[in-house]
């Protein structure tokens, strides 16, 4: 036995338990891990690269694809650091929107980690429940921003629109279905003796280690750390909210799904608190005062003009919530960062060339020059987005702090010393995002 | 809960970054939150060269402070530029005298109220030539990765540590892809014969022209 060599193995990049592309170059005795590297970049997207050449608003769609099962937080932090430099504020409506957009995707984002981890070892059930219930919550993330993952829904200074008409309604319909799948889901795993054999003490990690690696979020979280960046340092309108911090206390497998399912019920209750708070933003522009924008093209042709000042004009709605009305009250004021909403466009000189001037080449939304780092509490943990400026229409640099690297980097730690089949549920816990760990 | 909105700033010489560091360590910034390095060299306004970093533009605290927000309730009518477009304008001049610098974001936490107690972002200038810098990988764990990160992507090395290599690229990638001469259009396919591509081969390292968008 002792001239017996330990084997190696690859795992990954593509392998059907790897949930993302990552390879895992293992060093085995038997069933038992020596050793362990992970290799990352498999989707490498020069993420950052492409920023420093893309006007402010335009890296927007780009976040999208950081993590693309929370996506509208990453518009959120993207967003938020720029105003922060800019110095823009956004009305409450706005940072009531970005709220419930950011809980939606955090909802979203924990019931992808728990199915598919849960289906990796063998629950397929629950895979279909959590992911039936996070599709039901993609549909209405459809109605607000008009696609399901792809969002791009913040502006620099602002929300793309409103709430669209019956949005509190159907959200709350979602959300009894999105709680009956967390419950069956919670009856079929959390007492189930196969699921707590696999979670229970595997994938310990200590507090100092956690700490050590700069691990954020969730994971932090399981080992009793109640650090979220939320309740250290509130943004948007998180102070005015009621909400808890679960926590774990060993910092293994199966405290990191207990939490997880018991932030899910939290984010729900934060949607439902900004629902009740929500400002009412409706204007009193009526639409009968207003009128198609050929009407103002054929009376200013000749010679017309009077009816510029007295009439509005009337647009064609691209998405609900985008009336002049609705835009007013989830954007900020600023001309020189937010494009006019269209009837403004349409209907007058000065907002058609405020549209222009903040559309064409070179011109655009300048920020002043400067650097700045601001942190969201993304569905992995602190989302952090480093920007300089140079006072150009394009970032400078745009540095994307991935919550979900450092786990990775612990992960070798993690593994060393356990059994081959113990690495699937604590990947799995994971939440590894290639999209936002590769960029 | 600890009201930390303002972190604490500090700038630091290359030689010294390393000792300041473990004193930061020592008095209890347990969490390095983010290390990242930006590429000065093409600092201002678009038309300058890559080499622009050298130059001294005068530097104008109004055109770095301007608030962009004052123009709450400003007429559409009044004739409106946004940001500094005009080359007249003062350009923001390059905040480090060396072409790259590094940020080490550290963060005091307490484990058992989850609170930060304070956050201080360390910066630090690596001049271009050599671009070297103590690694701090003996005192936070995580440094081995984002300092292969920084290594990878900027081409800054860093000595007291194991051997380094890239995180994100392959390791037969040429050059460092985030620094500022390196062009967005250029492309370096992994394809091809084991012992690589001769470089007077048609597909290998192609510059196409960038695109023009006037």
């Amino acid at each position: 036995m002792s001239d017996q060599k330990n084997f190696l193995l690859n795992m990954g990049p593509q392998h059907p338990a790897m949930h993302g592309v990552v390879r895992l170059v293992l060093e085995l005795d038997g069933e038992k891990i020596v050793h362990s590297k992970a290799e990352i970049g498999y989707l490498h997207r020069a993420f950052e690269k492409q920023s420093e050449n893309e006007i402010w608003n335009n890296v927007v769609p780009y976040t999208d694809r950081l993590n693309y099962v929370s996506p509208l937080i990453n518009n959120v932090g993207y967003c938020m650091a720029v105003e922060k430099l800019a110095g823009i504020e956004i009305p409450e409506r706005g940072q009531y929107l970005r709220t419930i957009a950011c809980e939606i995707s955090r909802v979203t984002d924990h019931l992808t980690c728990v199915g598919a981890s849960a289906m990796e070892l063998g629950a397929f059930t629950v895979f279909l429940y959590l992911i039936k219930a996070r599709e039901f919550l993609y549909q209405m993330v459809d109605q607000l921003t008009g696609a399901r993952v792809t969002t791009s829904y913040t502006r620099v200074g602002g929300v793309k629109g409103d709430l669209p008409q019956n949005f509190a309604e159907n959200l709350r319909d979602v959300f009894k279905k999105v709680r009956e799948a967390v419950v069956d889901s919670d009856k079929l795993l959390t007492k189930n003796r196969i699921f707590r054999d696999r979670m229970e003490n595997v994938g310990i990690i200590s507090q100092e280690d956690a700490i050590a690696y700069g691990i954020t979020g969730p994971f932090l979280r399981s080992t009793g750390v109640p650090y979220d960046v939320r309740r250290a340092h509130p943004y948007l309108i998180y102070e005015r909210l009621d909400f808890e911090i679960p926590v774990g206390a060993k910092g293994d497998n199966y405290d990191r799904y207990l939490v997880r399912m018991a932030e899910i019920e939290q984010s729900l209750r934060l949607i439902e608190q900004c629902l009740n708070q929500i400002p009412d933003g409706k204007h009193s522009l009526d639409v009968s005062e207003m009128k198609d924008a050929f009407f103002y093209q054929d009376a200013g042709k000749k010679g017309d003009t009077a009816l510029l000042k007295k009439y509005k004009a009337k647009v064609d709605k691209t998405l609900e919530g985008y009336d002049r009305s609705e835009v007013g009250v989830a954007r900020a004021a600023s001309h020189s960062a937010v494009l006019p909403p269209k009837e403004e466009t349409y209907g007058s000189i000065e907002g058609l060339m405020n549209h222009f001037e903040l559309i064409m080449w070179n011109w655009g939304v300048k920020i002043p020059a400067g650097e700045t780092y601001c942190a969201v509490e993304g569905g992995n943990g602190e989302l952090g987005f480093h920007i300089v400026s140079s006072g150009e229409d394009r970032p400078y640099r745009v540095r994307c702090r991935p919550p979900c690297l450092n786990p990775m980097a612990a992960l070798s730690k993690i593994i060393d010393g356990g059994w081959v089949a113990d690495i699937i549920p604590t990947f799995g816990s994971v939440n590894m995002i290639a999209g936002e760990l590769d960029r | 809960m600890t009201d930390i909105s303002e972190p604490q700033e500090m700038r630091v010489a290359a030689a010294e970054a390393f000792d300041i560091l473990k004193k930061l360590k020592s008095e209890g910034y347990n969490m390095l939150v983010d290390f990242t390095a930006v590429d000065y060299s093409a600092y201002g306004p678009s038309g300058t060269k890559a080499d622009s970093w050298k130059r001294a533009y005068p530097l104008e605290e109004e055109s770095l402070a301007r608030p962009i927000a004052s123009a709450d309730g400003e007429e559409y009518g009044t004739p409106h530029r946004p940001g500094s477009g005009s080359l007249d304008e003062a350009r923001p001049t390059s905040p480090v005298q060396e072409r790259f610098e590094v940020v080490y974001r550290l963060m005091k936490l307490d484990a058992k109220t989850g609170d930060d107690l304070g956050r201080v972002y360390v910066h630090c200038g690596v001049p271009e030539n050599p671009p070297v810098l103590r690694s701090v990988m003996s005192l936070w764990p995580i440094a081995d990765w984002l300092e292969r990160e920084v290594w990878d992507m900027f081409g800054i090395q860093f000595v007291d540590r194991p051997d380094i290599t890239r995180l994100l690229m392959y390791e037969e990638f040429k050059g460092h892809p985030l620094r500022k001469d390196y062009p967005i259009t250029k492309r370096q396919p992994l394809i091809g014969p084991p012992g690589g591509e001769r470089e007077n081969s048609p597909s290998f390292n192609i510059i196409r022209p960038t695109v023009k968008y006037d």
